[in-house]
This record gives C-alpha cells, structure tokens and sequence, in this order.
C-alpha cells in the first residue's frame, strides 16, 4: 500500500498543484484524473479495506489528503459525522441532512407568512410580545447582521468566498448553528471555522461532477457527495467541529470539557500564580495549562522568556485556538493541518500540541527579541513553508515513543527543511527537500557544531543569538538555496555545487589536509571524489528521484553511469575483473579531473565575486574615511591598501603561491576561508608545471606587506591568511565587527552556493580560460579524458542557460543582508522575507 | 412648491408613518403606549406629514430611525422642511404632504391631484387629525392622524394614530396603531402595486 503511494506521489502532485491554481482562480473545472487513478479506484482504496478508517487516519496524518478527492469524506469521518460502518452511511447522512433541513424551516422564517394565522395585536411588527414572529425576527435580523459583517470578511484573499450565494450559505448555517445553541450562539470566528469546510466540501463536489461526466461512480459516493446537499453536510461537519471547539468560545468560566484529553492535569494545578487562581473561560485555562505544562515541560528558556515578558498565551492563544490555526497559514496548509487534527479524533487533542510546536518553530526568534518583536511575532506568525514539520513535530512532542522525532527540528527557525522521516509525505518540492537535507546534514553536523562554537566565540552580549542561530543554520540556507534554483530552474548542474560545496568544508576541515596534495591514482581524495561523483550522479540523474547520497558512496558503480554519457546505463556488473577495475580507474580519473575542475571553476568564480564585492566595499570605506579626519588616517589607509592588495589576488591579477600557505596556520577552523585556502593550494598545484617560479617572490614579498599591515591594522596576531586578515579589518573599522563578519561568511556561502552558476560568468574572463586550458592540458598529457571537454562544454553551455535567474538571486540575497546588517531592528521582516522567498 | 427626492435602501422595509404632534402646544407628548411600541431597531425609516412643531420632536423621531423624512406643516418652527417629498422604498414611490394646503382638507379629488402631480404610488398625507387608509384609482392614501391625539381646528375628541408599512416587494402591508381607550389596536391593511 505504502509502496504503491509513494510511486504515485508525483502523480499526485501535480494535479494538486493544478487543482489548487484552479480552485484559487475560480475555475472549478477539474483537471483530468490520472487514468492510473480512476475516480473509483481511488474511492475502493480509501474507503474499501476491511480497516479503512486506520488506513485514512495515516493517510492524513502523512498529507496524502492533499490531493485527496474525498477530503471531506475523510473529515467527516473523523468528526463523526458518518459512522465507521458504511452500510450505515446512507442512513446517517440522511438523517443529518432531514435534520439541517428541519432546523433551518424552524429558524429561519418570515414572520409575514405567520402573521396571518396569528392574532394582529400580537403578530404586529413592533409587537413586543415574546411570541411575536416579528420580535423574534428582528433578534434573528441583528443576528444575520452580525454573521454576515464577520462572513464577508472571510478569506478575502479567495474568490471562492466571495460569491453571494456562498456567503448566504454560510449565514444560514451559522445563523442555525447560533439559534440551535442559544447558549453559546455566534461568535467571532466560526465563520472562519466553517469556511474552509464548505470549502473542501465544494471541492470534493465539483471532483465528483467532473468524475461522473466520464466515469461511473461508486453509489455511495453519489449520495455522499451529492452537491445538492452542500449547505446541510456543511452544517453537519461543522456543528461536530463545534461540539469540541464550543467551550474555546465560551465565556462562561465552565470546568474544562470532558471532551479534553488532559482533563487531569487540568484539574491539578497545586502552585498556581495568583492571576491564576481567579475563575477564568476555558480558553484562558486551556492555553495556560498549554504553557505552562506542555511548553514548559518541552521547552524551560521559552516557557521562562514569555513569563518574563509577561505574555500570557491568551494574548496571541485564542485566535489560534479557536480559529485551530485559521489564520496563520495559508488555506491549503490549514486544510492539512485540520486533517491531522481531525484524524487525530474528535476531542482535537493534537491541537494544544500543535501550539506547542508552533511557539518552539519560532523559538529563537522569541527568545532572542524583547517585547515589542515578540508580540509582533506572535500575533502575525511568520509564514512557515512546511506545515508537515509541525504536525510530526506535534505527534512527537505528545508521544515522543511512538513518533519518530522530526528532523532538523532545531534548525526551524527560518528554514524549512523538516519531515524528512516521511519520504511518503505529500509535497513533491518538500520530499526533494527532505531528501537533500537528510543528504547534507550527514556530511554537514560536524560542520554546524564547529559553527556554532565560533560564533558563540564571535557573540555580542546583545543579539547574539539571533547570529548564532544564523550561522547555525548556514548549511540549511545552502540547501535550502539550492532549493529554489531547483524550482527555478531544472538545470542538473545546478544542483551539483550546493551539494559539493556544502560537503567540502566539512572534508578539509576534518581531515585537515588539502585533498589536492595527492595527486596520484590511490588518494585519500578518493571519498571526497565518490561524494562528488555521487552528488553529481544523483542530481544529472532525474533531480525529483533522489537516492541518498550515502548509498551512492557505498556503490560506486551506480555513480559511474551518468559520466558514461548515458548509454552504458544498463551495464552489467559481472564482467571479467580486469576489464573492470581498468575501467574503473579510467572512470576514476575521469570524474576526478571533471570534479576537480568543475570545483576549480567554483573556486574562481567565488574568487571574482570576492574581488567585486571587496572592491564595492572598499570603495565604500575610503570614501567615507576621505570624508572623515581619523588620528591615525595613514595607517587605516595602509590597512586598505593592503584590503587592495587582497582584493587584487581574488581577482587574479596578483598571482598567488603555495609558500605562503605553507607556513599558514589557520586559527579558526569552522571558517569557509579555510576551505578555500586549501582549494586554492589544490588549484595551484595543479598548475604547477604552468607557474611561473618567479610570481612565487612576488607573492611571498606580498605577503611580507600583508602581514605588516596585519600588524599596524589589527592586535590579532593569528590573522595571517588573508582571509583572516580581512575578516579582522573589517572588524576593525566597521562599528558592528561580528555582524560584520557573519555577513562576510554568509557572502562566501553564498558564493559558493551560486558558484556553479557564476562560473559561467567566470568563463567569460580571460583567466578562467587559461586555467582551463591549463587543465586540458593535464588531462591531455595523461591521455585519459577524451569525453571529458565536451562534456564540460555540456555543462557550460547549461550553465549559461540557467544563469539568468540565480544571477537575479544573488542579488536580493545581498540585499537582504545589506538591509540586515543596516538595520538590526528589522531582523524579523528580513527574516521574513527570507522564508517568503524559500517558499515561493 | 418644493419637492424633494430621495431614494432609500430597499433591502429595509419597515417604514413609520405618523405626524401632526404638535408637542408642546396642544399635547404634552406621545401616548405611553406608543412610545412602548416605537422602539429604536426595528424601524428603517420615518415618514413625518409635519406639525411636529418644535426640534425635541424631531430629535425624538431620530432616535427611532436615522432616516427621517419630514414636509412643512402649517405649525412647524423649522421653516427648511420641503412642502412635499417624494420618497421612494423599493418599488414604490411615496408622496409625503402634510394637506393644509389641500383644500378642502382630506378631500380625496384634491388629493389625487397632488397625487397626479408628484406621480407617486402612495401619498401620506396629514393635517386632518384622522387616520384614513384607503384605495383610490389603484392609488393608495394614507392619513396616519395624529399620533399625539392632539385636538384639531374642528374637533377635539381625537384618536391618537400611526401607520406602520411593511414594504415588500410589490406589496404594502400598512398597519395601523390606534389608541382606543387605554389599548392599542391594530388593524392590517394591504395593498397592491
């Protein structure tokens, strides 16, 4: 069953993709269904096995209701509006329907027709007789007023609510719902409640029209699904959403419902504050318990960060609460979520967890803001890309033995990379996502924990955490970028240096060697190459079927096949050995040189967007110290002189030597530059028969000047590589030096992220060409690569065909950290703007 | 003459037709009863034949409704309200006058002439201190009295009055609160476009 999901998944995804642009463009026409899922296949699959129910309730705890044609069937078994049993269907939901029909006759009248039987002094419309049909009309007329002030500002974004026949629907049911339950009558927000019920319920109407235009379809559906009776299953489904929501509504200081899960622990609160103490609504005992329990339980610092800024959950709580999230995520995320609540079971148990999850997801944000960002947090929840994560991180947080703990949930502020335990789990663009996170975190969480020990060296009394979390989450923006060029764009190549890149650092770091310094055939380079090749495999491969990667290294024979050219795909791995390991080695050396360069071409390009950066910088800085008289205005210029100098060996016109780098020592370890040290040492000997022995001086009497510059400009004695070196003198000139210098680590990720594009710009410069020739030349010489150029030519040739938007990225992303780094306060819209960008 | 138009919301239907009050110079106010009845909410619109003589009676009248429509009586101190009005709710149009200036006073032919004039489906008129409603040519005239049971030139032994219509869409339910002794009594009269 599983299996046979999770092969269909892309089939699945992409008609939800057009039915969701159909139904917000109003269009309700239906795409046509996937032959391989008939209307009726999909029905006896969901509905037919002898323990469904189970099977639905997974099904919607995963999102395969998504795409789903009988959501709302699935709901209302869930909220129990039909019974397990299905030969009781058709009675039930008759009986429901009699009933809505009923009620609406009895409440909605007019009081013109009754007149008539009635006594004029009592039947007279300012009769003030209780048994009036007028008196009571006109408490029926401010009551539809009320509902229809608060309908019509229902999902405003949609079209679908704003027809007028829809929005009477809605005042009918919510108008019955009220003077069927006096007690409780309307209230704001279950307009909101009972929208995305008829919603999914026109939905499910109109897959049913369009399936029974071309197919048969099962009995039960026909009445189940009967569009006539859209306003009486509405009002069925949402007067059960009521029965559990009710005391969320009330004022009444009513005990906690039995319909609460946690009835219990309610009850028992021994050490209760004051403020407490006095009787409050259930709403306001709810989310205090949700606190003060279950986040306190989870989560001390937040729980202690809200209490001392004094805010209750009540302040931000009900609306989540009694909307079950309505507001904080777009529709077609709530609707998920409202499945797995309503799966969950009727009490709504889930949802106090799910609020749960929602106040760690934006955890450091909180804990890291004052009073002010927090509210602003909390009453406008910042867009979250998978709303998966916080289900399974919900699942967890309730019964962490039997859920799997959700990946990367630490890293959630900001990013969206969880559900990665579910590989079966609706989105397409997520399951990619979760794949290539479970990929990068193997290699990439010795890199995060040395991160983190920087920065936390690096941190400010002030804001420090906010740093520290974005550079906690570094290798997440690498992926997640990746991400978007995925979407964007389906080139291969791109996907390849993200991957490689993020997995290089950890590589040298680790090993603490320069994996260039072994040219030979057997090399400790070897794993580095398999990762490469694996990477590269896996994403020249169908990108949306991705194998993890460790698998790829274990086979390297599965990798071979896509630097083969394509055709030997199908090769038999029982050939005669000799054949194979000569093969093998050749095939070694190919992906080695190819991997070499396309990673040559990454570093230059990072090079070249250095240089233009530093050289804007720079520009920058002298200006502004030209403007001001400084004490010690010639050493700061000699600082920026030598700033000059590095800015001209990134750009290549000041050739650089392995000498220098041998008497380096690099002091901090998680820093990317470290990397790039060692790249360029790898680079410099493979041009080494090329070099030119006499720019070795040159470069040694440049480091000489560097280094003295070090000395006047810095008090840091370990900045000797020049990356350092630049870190520190920016440190010292700039006023923010640690914002500074996350600034300048992220602007090398993200170099490195868009390097395989912009080594197609790099191409374009005179010396990319060179080295390029340089590396043919090698190759050439050892006669192994005779595929190899056009296949690089391929690439290229690609890569300047998907350069157009990554280049555009670039550029918002420094604006966004321009921005950041201007203005601090404004950390949470930039932030935001980040995770609108990674959703989009 | 003036005449003014106005057109009003046709979603709300409840329209108060009453006048000749003349508070505090012949009567010292609404009967008891009536201000019982006359509750803010329910009424839409009011329709006043004039004579309501001072503004505390019109300030009480716009507590009852916010759209209030008043012409000149021959006793009111606001000298701005037009002689006639024409008033349209729904699909009727409504002529307000307050008939001092019809002579004779409350003769239908008169009135049917200013009926004619305005091009009205119903006209209310006033001045007479007598509740009429009736159907003349498939015209409909209303005279709500007085709602005060002030005295009129000619007799003192009046029955307080008020109409109210219900407007629905081509029919008019017009009811009428009469104070007979101490009990209101209701009468309901229909009438068809």
């Amino acid at each position: 069953m599983d299996d046979r999901l999770m092969i269909s998944n892309p089939v699945y995804q992409e008609r939800e993709d057009s039915i969701e642009d159909n139904l917000f463009a109003e269009d309700n026409s239906e795409p046509p269904a996937p032959v391989t899922h008939s209307y009726s296949d999909e029905w006896k699959r969901l509905f037919t096995s002898p323990d469904y129910i189970r099977t639905v309730r997974q099904a919607a705890l995963r999102g395969e209701l998504r795409s789903c044609r009988f959501r709302s069937v699935c709901w209302r078994l869930f909220l129990e509006v039909i019974p397990e049993s299905q030969s009781d269907w058709t009675y039930k939901v008759k009986q429901w329907r009699s009933m809505y029909n009923d009620i609406r006759d009895m409440h909605i009248v007019n009081p013109r027709q009754k007149a008539k039987e009635l006594d004029l002094a009592i039947s007279n419309p300012l009769s003030q007789e209780e048994e009036s049909p007028w008196n009571q009309f006109f408490k029926d007329e401010e009551l539809r007023d009320m509902i229809s002030q608060d309908v019509r500002r229902t999902f405003p974004e949609i079209e679908f609510f704003q027809k007028k026949d829809l929005r009477e629907m809605m005042i009918n049911i919510l108008f019955c719902y009220a003077r069927e339950n006096t007690r409780l009558g309307y209230r704001q927000g279950m307009h909101e409640l009972l929208a995305p019920v008829i919603f999914v319920l026109h939905c499910d109407h109109q897959a049913f029209l369009h399936a029974s235009e071309i197919s048969t379809t099962p009995d039960i559906a026909r009445l189940v699904l009967d569009p006539a009776y859209l306003e009486n299953d509405a009002y069925a489904m949402f007067c059960q959403i009521m029965e559990t929501v009710e005391p969320w509504y009330s004022h009444l200081c009513v005990e906690t419902p039995p319909a609460s899960q946690n009835h219990d622990i309610a009850m028992q609160v021994p050490f209760s504050n004051p403020e407490d103490s006095a009787p409050s609504p259930a709403i306001v005992t709810k989310l205090t318990r949700v606190q003060d329990q279950i986040l306190k339980k989870h989560d001390h610092t937040l729980h202690a960060h809200l209490r001392r800024l004094q805010i209750p959950p009540q302040v931000y709580g009900i609306r989540w609460i009694r909307l079950l999230f309505g507001r904080e995520f777009p529709l077609q995320d709530l609707l998920f979520l409202w499945d797995a609540i309503f799966s969950d079971g009727i009490s709504f148990g889930l949802v106090d967890y799910v609020f749960v999850a929602m106040l760690l997801y934006i955890k450091n944000l909180l804990v890291s803001s004052d009073y002010q960002t927090c509210m602003t947090t909390l009453m406008r929840y910042p867009p979250m890309g998978d709303v998966h994560f916080l289900v399974n991180k919900a699942l967890y947080l309730r019964d962490p033995k039997n859920f799997p703990r959700p990946v990367n949930y630490e890293y959630h502020y900001g990013h969206q990379m969880k559900m990665t335990s579910d590989p079966s789990n609706g989105s397409h663009a997520q399951q990619q996502r979760g794949q290539r996170a479970k990929s990068v975190q193997n290699v990439g969480s010795k890199v995060t924990a040395g991160w983190s020990t920087l920065t936390r060296k690096m941190q400010k009394p002030k804001g420090g955490e906010v740093r520290k979390k974005k550079a906690d989450s570094e290798p997440e923006t690498a992926v997640v970028a990746a991400d978007w060029f995925s979407s964007s764009s389906e080139d291969s190549e791109l996907f390849r240096s993200p991957q490689h890149v993020t997995s290089d650092p950890d590589r040298s770091r680790v090993k603490g060697e320069s994996p260039a310094r072994h040219p030979g055939f057997s090399h400790p380079l070897e794993d580095e190459l398999e990762d490469l090749k694996a990477s590269s495999s896996s994403s020249s491969r169908a990108p949306t079927k991705m194998e993890p990667l460790h698998d790829m290294v274990k086979s390297p024979q599965a990798s071979k096949d896509p630097l083969q050219g394509g055709a030997t795909s199908s090769r038999p791995h029982g050939r005669s050995k000799v054949k194979a390991s000569l093969k093998e080695e050749a095939d070694k050396l190919q992906k080695k040189t190819a991997a070499l360069q396309s990673k040559l071409h990454d570093m230059e390009a990072m090079c070249k967007y250095c240089s233009s950066k530093m050289d804007a910088h720079i520009g920058h800085l002298q200006d502004n110290m030209l403007q001001e008289n400084l004490k010690h205005e010639d050493e700061a210029f000699l600082a920026l002189a030598g700033l000059k100098q590095v800015r001209d060996i990134l750009k290549g016109t000041l050739k650089f030597s392995t000498n220098i780098l041998e008497s380096e020592e690099i002091v901090i370890n998680d820093n990317y530059f470290a990397k790039e040290a060692s790249h360029d040492q790898e680079e410099t000997k493979l041009d080494e028969d090329n070099i030119d022995t006499s720019e070795t001086d040159s470069l040694s009497n440049y480091l000489s000047q560097t280094e003295s510059k070090d000395s006047i400009s810095t008090n840091l004695s370990e900045t000797q590589s020049r990356e350092s070196f630049n870190a520190a003198v920016v440190e010292k000139v700039e006023p923010q030096p640690q914002e500074m210098f996350d600034y300048h680590e992220k602007e090398n990720k993200e170099v490195s992220l868009q390097s395989s594009t912009a080594s197609s710009n790099a191409e374009e410069t005179s010396k990319c060409k060179d080295t390029q020739d340089i590396d043919e030349n090698v190759l050439k010489d050892k006669e192994q690569a005779v595929d190899l150029k056009d296949r690089t030519d391929d690439s290229a040739a690609k890569e300047t065909g998907g350069k157009k938007e990554p280049k555009r990225s670039i550029s918002q992303e420094f604006e966004f950290v321009n921005a950041e780094e201007a203005v601090t306060g404004q950390e949470t819209l930039t932030e935001t703007e980040h995770d609108e960008k990674e959703s989009a | 003459m003036r005449v003014s138009v106005s057109r009003t919301d046709p979603a709300k239907m409840l329209v108060l037709v009453l006048g000749d009050l003349h508070i505090p110079y012949r009567s010292n106010g609404m009967p008891a009863k009536f201000k019982k009845l006359l509750v803010p909410g329910k009424i839409q619109h009011i329709l006043c034949t004039g004579n309501l003589c001072t503004k505390e009676s019109f300030d009480y009248l716009k507590t009852l409704a916010s759209d209030v429509h008043v012409v000149k009586g021959d006793f009111d101190e606001n000298l701005s309200y037009p002689e006639q009005k024409v008033v349209t709710v729904g699909q009727f149009k409504i002529g307000l006058c307050h008939g001092h200036q019809v002579v004779p006073w409350g003769d239908i032919e008169s009135l049917a002439m200013v009926q004619r004039q305005l091009d009205v489906d119903i006209l209310i008129s006033g001045h007479t201190h007598k509740f009429e409603a009736f159907e003349h040519e498939n015209k409909f005239y209303i005279n709500p009295g007085t709602a005060t049971g002030a005295y009129n030139a000619l007799d003192s032994g009046v029955t307080p009055s008020f109409v109210l219509m219900d407007i629905q869409a081509t029919t008019v339910v017009t009811y009428v609160y009469q104070l007979i002794g101490d009990d209101v009594k209701v009468e309901r009269i229909e009438y068809k476009k």
